[in-house]
């Protein structure tokens, strides 16, 4: 399945969506957000959201990139409404997600 | 162990918030329309230009300026803008574009004489010299009202101008360089001799520049250095 990254830059400052999408004869299919930061010159994801496995989900991710904690976009929603979920969530959040991450460091 | 986060200010934390919804709106035109995805290259980083936001897209473009000014790569993504009605343009419309620095400078070395090359385009009234020789990739960039100096883009250097409206303008104020002419191939210029500019099919000059004789070979480089002194001076 074709895939397509780009990274869509948010202030200057390291902080950076990076957009997945996976098409499938010429439709996208499936489509991946995650919320990067930038600490001490190393790229690092706070928080993913996801629309593979059927289901949109959101990954809150550790300091070593694993997820820690996952939630789940409601049932039935499609890419579209997949979008949208994920969208407002990281609007409204991304300032307590990025903070909550900082202060997950090792 | 020491923090080296940025931390944001007001002003960025609005910028970002702002971005991702555009990012949003980006991704929801790409669900919509997903040839999109080839018409701007994987692993691109983008700066969104939203249509309908003009104080977001201005500071999305300093942004990117800086971006470039680092030495980074970036392309502009314009996000809202709309479709064009006419089905056959649509393939055309375009809404990514590479946006980088450019910080050319002539080469350090004289013209050598066997790069130097003079063409007149009488129907669209436009002047083209070469002094140095150039690579696949130009572009023209404008100095001032008719001078367009042309860049290599690879090597990042200057290697000659465009002149538009050569008769109708150019040498009226500089008569002088009316003298170009006579060691000028006059054939209509190529699109891409043009550096990114098609001119007018029908901006003639008033004489027929076909039926001009060339100059003699031993007045050629004489004449052709009188006339990149004036360009030189108007490029000033």
């Amino acid at each position: 399945m074709p895939e397509t990254v780009y990274d869509i830059d948010l202030n200057g400052q390291g902080d950076v969506l990076r957009v997945q999408f996976a098409t499938e004869a010429g439709a996208v299919v499936d489509f991946l957000v995650q919320y990067e930061t930038t600490i001490d010159g190393q790229r690092k994801a706070v928080v993913r959201y996801d629309s593979h496995h059927g289901r949109g989900h959101r990954d809150m991710l550790n300091w070593n990139g694993r997820n820690y904690r996952k939630e789940w976009a409601p049932e039935g929603a499609g890419l579209g409404d997949v979008l949208t979920w994920a969208v407002d969530d990281l609007a409204a959040n991304w300032e307590r997600y990025r903070a909550d991450f900082l202060r997950r460091r090792p | 162990m020491t923090d080296n986060t940025p931390t944001l200010t007001p002003t960025q934390v609005a910028q970002t918030t702002k971005n991702i919804r555009l990012a949003g709106r980006f991704m929801r035109e790409v669900l919509a329309n997903p040839t999109l995805l080839e018409r701007t290259p994987d692993g691109s980083t983008l700066m969104l230009l939203p249509n309908d936001d003009p104080d977001l897209a201005a500071a999305n473009l300093d942004l990117a300026t800086r971006i470039t000014e680092r030495g980074q790569e970036v392309r502009l993504q314009l996000v809202g803008a709309p479709t064009p009605d006419a089905e056959q343009w649509r393939p055309q419309d375009r809404r990514g574009f590479e946006f980088r620095e450019m910080r050319p400078r002539w080469p350090d070395q004289p013209p050598a004489e066997q790069d130097l090359r003079v063409v007149y385009d009488g129907r669209r009234d436009v002047l083209r010299i070469d002094l140095y020789a150039s690579g696949p990739k130009e572009i023209a960039v404008p100095l001032n009202d008719p001078l367009l100096v042309l860049i290599d883009l690879e090597r990042q250097e200057a290697f000659g101008y465009l002149v538009l409206n050569f008769l109708a303008g150019a040498i009226r104020r500089s008569p002088g360089m009316a003298t170009i002419l006579a060691v000028a191939d006059l054939r209509p210029l190529e699109v891409d001799e043009l550096g990114g500019l098609v001119g007018p099919e029908n901006g003639g000059g008033p004489i027929n520049a076909e039926a001009l004789t060339p100059a003699p070979s031993a007045l050629r480089e004489q004449i052709v250095a009188a006339v990149v002194n004036d360009l030189h001076r108007m490029s000033a």
